[in-house]
């Protein structure tokens, strides 16, 4: 911060605030002499009157000082300067990067922070002058610059400003700022005014280093924790429904302001219609939670809000994958284990049964779930269902042979023995920890699973202990049920023969019911919600084979968007414009809808609290301007003479004041001293 | 002021410029009769403690031998077969003394000095004492006794009088009680006493001295003598003042202090009165630019 003078001829007059202390210092007044009867009394008052009166004369001698000090500066007019180049004649390099993400569609005070902020880039774009050279980049999830490079053409940049418009993207803040930087190289002094909201989460420990010859000067539009309610993050339990199935949709609802609020969240997916209210503390997140039944196929789901001061991230949406049924596969030479499996299969009305006869040469996608004792085939191909999503279930089934080994996607095959107890059968125990499995048993309510008896078995090696969690043992300690999570699928060694000649578990059906049941219900892993994107992305749309020419993307809106067709190794891709708006993103081919994306704003852009002034300062910039400061002192200055005028008036108010003041008090004292 | 230098009416040659024959005439018309038991030597109008031979009757008395026949009651023997004496008043000459200040702050006065003043004053009190027939004393003081002139009700002793006053001058610190203690043991006999003074001086230690006389019956009256600038100061500005006692010198602004000064100065007579009336001391304030008659009428009707 710089101050100059307009008139700096005067300065030299603030020599004249030495006159009351020189005045003060040498004059010695030399009064008539008065020959008086006594003194006594005027002694007694002229002591109480000293206490007062030399603070009273030193703090008088300052403002008579300071009274001087500022008529002379109200002459030379003081400007007070800020961001100023060195020189003032020199040609001026500005780079304005206006945020326009998806918070400065903020509503805040009847405007957009956006418009607030193009009002602004175009105040310093019109404190400007011929010769001057600036640029305007949009501060978006890919930044953007008017001009390739700093231009002269500052109407066509206000025109810009005037027409550009927040985007729901999220900002890249640290990219914006680069891009400046780059743009500014080699111009000497530079400066770069960044307008923005300084949302916590986008400019959180942004690190670009800024050359010293670039000022930064931020421009912070937001006051902190500014009231706004979002909805995000969609799930549901079951996380892959079947048709028919209660499911729960869960949505959070999220207050990033500082008080209380109440908002009324809908639900709306097909046939279901539902609101429910919650009061959410402020800073807060609460859960809301739908149970709904949906039906087979993709079932569109919005939850929303009422609107407030930022409506974009008052609504969610995302679709739900319904499958029909559960298709399992049976793949085993031994008819006795296919039937045994094939009945415990049809148990359940939402569970199929396919045989698969060797040998196989590929396994159908449907398959969610492959009930396997042996595989004398391609191992890749169960390598390539289980990285698929399809989880495997492998059981020994019928024995014939004393030994064999065991291959499973990504392990190496490890030997196996097969056992037939000699004397008494081998019975279930549930092994150490709680797994979810086994909870349905825990009040015998559902079964004993310690009931059925086993005279067949394969001997597992006990290194698989550590790479399954192992659910139950036998009474011997051998594993009799282990599960292996991958990222979508399972693997599970179902080591309980379910044939009656190996053992009675088929003659205990509640309990081998309800344990496959639970287990096909645990080993199904994945997400029945199709994956969401984000303004400003490009939704791709991969296929081995087809014309996609015919491939059209619509908005929410139902307007077309530009799709690009690329031909890969794999097959072909379409490409699309970077979407814009939240909401349904339709592909359809030759008309007919082929999959839907659900596009919403990044719940970042929701949380509206802002970074400190300070931290802006440390971080980036030389100076911090407020909402409603005016940027045209940024050039010109701030004169300062009305201040000086009313400072010189408080001064002369001051004086008069310490004047009566005293003088009262003096009175006053010498008054209760007598 | 005029001088008192001829043979005036009632006989009077005084060598002396306090009193013009106009302020005798004016004079003709006060008296000074203070109404107090008087303790004279000479019979005259004042009532005194002792029985004496006036025909004011007193009281009954015993007889007893050595009286003197003649005062014996006969009527008071026929009754009660008993000798008894009438005893009458006796009637005294009154003492009065003045203690004029005469230190250097008495010398202060815009047209006419406090001392001069208060000469006058004295003058004209001491005609009026010795018209009366009474008997009056003088004393000048500054820091300590420096005149005294003993009782007397003649002639010759006013014109004494009137040349002590009219030579007398201002002279160095008041010490007012000094003064007091120092007179003290010649007054023998009660009777008036009047101070007059700037009072200047510290009011407790000027009533420890006049205690005595207190006691011991004198009628005491306080006559304060003030000039008009020092009861307000002068609006002057700037100015130093020098004490005419202590020469010190201070430099003040009379506008600034006027207010307290006054304030100041009220208090210090308050304090006196208040202190003269707890001992029924008589307390007259005075101001050397009033008529001194109106003092003189203050005095009478006291």
């Amino acid at each position: 911060m710089i101050i100059r003078f307009v008139n700096p001829v005067f300065l030299p007059w603030l020599a004249l605030g030495a006159l009351p202390v020189l005045i003060h210092l040498f004059a010695k007044a030399r009064p008539p002499l008065l020959r008086f009867s006594s003194v006594r009394f005027l002694q007694r008052i002229l002591k109480t009157q000293d206490k007062v009166k030399r603070p009273r004369d030193l703090l008088l001698l300052i403002l008579r000082v300071l009274a001087i000090l500022l008529l002379v500066c109200l002459f030379a007019r003081p400007k007070m300067l800020k961001g100023v180049p060195a020189d003032p004649a020199d040609p001026r390099q500005l780079v304005i990067i206006v945020d326009a993400s998806a918070s400065m569609g903020y509503v805040d005070g009847g405007q957009t922070r956006f418009a607030v902020a193009a009002a602004k880039g175009a105040g310093l774009l019109a404190n400007l002058r011929g010769g001057d050279r600036a640029n305007v980049i949009w501060l978006k999830r890919d930044p953007e610059a008017v001009f390739p490079e700093l231009g002269v053409n500052m109407p066509h940049l206000r025109q810009a400003l005037r027409k550009g418009a927040p985007t729901l993207e999220r900002g890249d803040p640290e990219r914006a700022l680069k891009m400046a930087v780059t743009m500014l190289e080699g111009c000497g002094e530079a400066e770069i005014a960044v307008i923005s909201d300084f949302q916590r989460t986008a400019w959180h420990a942004i690190q670009v280093p800024i050359p010293e010859t670039i000022r930064v000067t931020a421009i912070s539009l937001a006051a902190n924790a500014a009231p706004n309610m979002s909805v995000q993050r969609l799930r549901t339990t079951p996380s892959l429904p079947l048709a028919g199935q209660t499911t729960r949709v869960t949505c959070d609802v999220a207050n990033w302001g500082g008080n209380a609020r109440t908002a009324q969240v809908l639900l709306s997916a097909g046939e279901n219609h539902q609101k429910q209210e919650v009061s959410v503390a402020g800073g807060d997140i609460q859960p809301v939670q739908f149970d709904c039944v949906f039906p087979a196929g993709e079932n569109r789901i919005v939850m929303s809000i009422g609107e407030d001061e930022f409506a974009a991230d008052n609504q969610l949406v995302g679709v739900l994958q319904v499958t029909p049924s559960l298709r399992v596969g049976i793949l085993s030479g031994d008819a006795r284990v296919v039937d045994a499996w094939r009945r415990v299969i049809n148990a359940f009305p939402w569970m199929q049964a396919s045989v698969l006869s060797p040998p196989v040469t590929a396994i159908p996608d449907d398959i969610a779930i492959l009930i396997a004792d042996r595989w004398e085939g391609d191992h890749s191909l169960l390598a390539q269902r289980v990285d698929s999503g399809g989880s495997l279930l492998w059981c020994p089934g019928a024995v014939s042979a004393e030994s064999g080994q065991l291959i499973l996607p990504a392990a190496p095959a490890v030997d196996i023995q097969w056992q037939r107890a000699d004397g008494s059968p081998w019975r279930l125990s549930p092994a150490a920890g709680d797994s979810p499995i086994l909870t349905l048993f825990q009040t015998g309510q559902y079964g004993d699973l310690s009931a059925p008896a086993f005279i067949q078995r394969a001997q597992l090696p006990s290194s698989w202990k550590t790479r399954v969690s192992t659910i139950l043992t036998y009474d011997d300690g051998v594993m009799a049920l282990g599960i292996s999570h991958r990222n979508s699928s399972s693997v599970v060694i179902w080591n309980m023969p379910v044939e009656e000649t190996s053992g009675s578990f088929a003659m205990h059906g509640e309990e081998l019911l309800q344990l496959f049941g639970e287990t096909v219900r645990h080993c199904r892993r994945g997400q029945g919600l199709q994956r969401t994107e984000t303004p400003g992305a490009r939704l791709i749309l991969r296929r081995q084979s087809g014309e996609l020419s015919k491939m059209v993307l619509r908005t929410p809106r139902m307007d077309p968007l530009p799709v690009a067709i690329r031909a890969t190794a794999d097959g072909v891709t379409a490409i699309s414009e970077r979407v814009k708006t939240p909401g349904f993103h339709e592909w359809r081919f030759d008309g007919n809808p082929v999959e839907t994306v659900p596009v919403i704003i990044d719940p970042l852009e929701s949380d509206m609290r802002v970074i400190e002034k300070t931290d802006i300062k440390t971080m980036l910039a030389d100076s911090v301007m407020g909402r409603g400061d005016d940027l045209s002192w940024l050039r010109e200055g701030r004169s300062l003479w009305p201040t000086a005028l009313v400072a010189l008036a408080l001064t002369i108010l001051a004086e008069g004041t310490v004047l009566v003041l005293t003088g009262r008090k003096n009175i006053r004292n010498n008054r209760d001293n007598v | 002021m005029a001088l008192l230098d001829k043979k005036n009416n009632h006989g009077t040659s005084a060598g002396t410029s306090l009193l013009e024959p106009e302020d005798i005439a004016r004079l003709e018309t006060f008296e000074f009769a203070p109404r107090m038991v008087a303790e004279g030597l000479y019979a005259g109008r004042h009532r005194s403690l002792t029985r004496g031979s006036s025909t004011e009757f007193r009281d009954y008395r015993e007889y007893s031998p050595g009286d003197e026949i003649g005062l014996l009651d006969w009527r008071a023997y026929a009754r009660s077969d008993r000798f008894y004496i009438r005893t009458f008043e006796q009637e005294t000459s009154l003492d009065c003394t003045i203690f004029l200040d005469s230190s250097a702050s008495m010398g202060f006065g815009e047209k006419v000095s406090k001392l001069r003043y208060g000469s006058f004053l004295a003058a004209a009190l001491s005609y009026l004492v010795v018209r009366r027939g009474d008997r009056i004393s003088l004393h000048l003081f500054d820091e300590q006794l420096r005149h005294s002139l003993p009782h007397g009700s003649t002639r010759r002793h006013l014109n004494h009088i009137f040349t002590r006053l009219e030579r007398n001058e201002a002279g160095e610190a008041t010490h007012t009680a000094a003064a007091l203690n120092r007179a003290l043991p010649a007054m023998r006999h009660r009777g008036a006493m009047l101070v007059i003074s700037d009072f200047l001086d510290d009011p407790v230690s000027l009533f420890e001295a006049l205690d005595p006389y207190n006691h011991r019956g004198f009628r005491i009256y306080l006559c304060h003598i003030l000039d008009p600038e020092e009861l307000d100061l002068p609006r002057r500005g700037m100015l130093t003042f020098e004490d005419l006692e202590s020469r010190v010198r201070v430099r003040a602004h009379t506008e600034e202090l006027r207010k307290a000064y006054r304030d100041a100065v009220s208090q210090h007579v308050e304090v006196i009165r208040q202190l003269a009336r707890r001992r029924k001391i008589e307390y007259i304030p005075a101001r050397t630019d009033a008529s001194i008659h109106a003092i003189l009428n203050a005095l009478n009707q006291t």
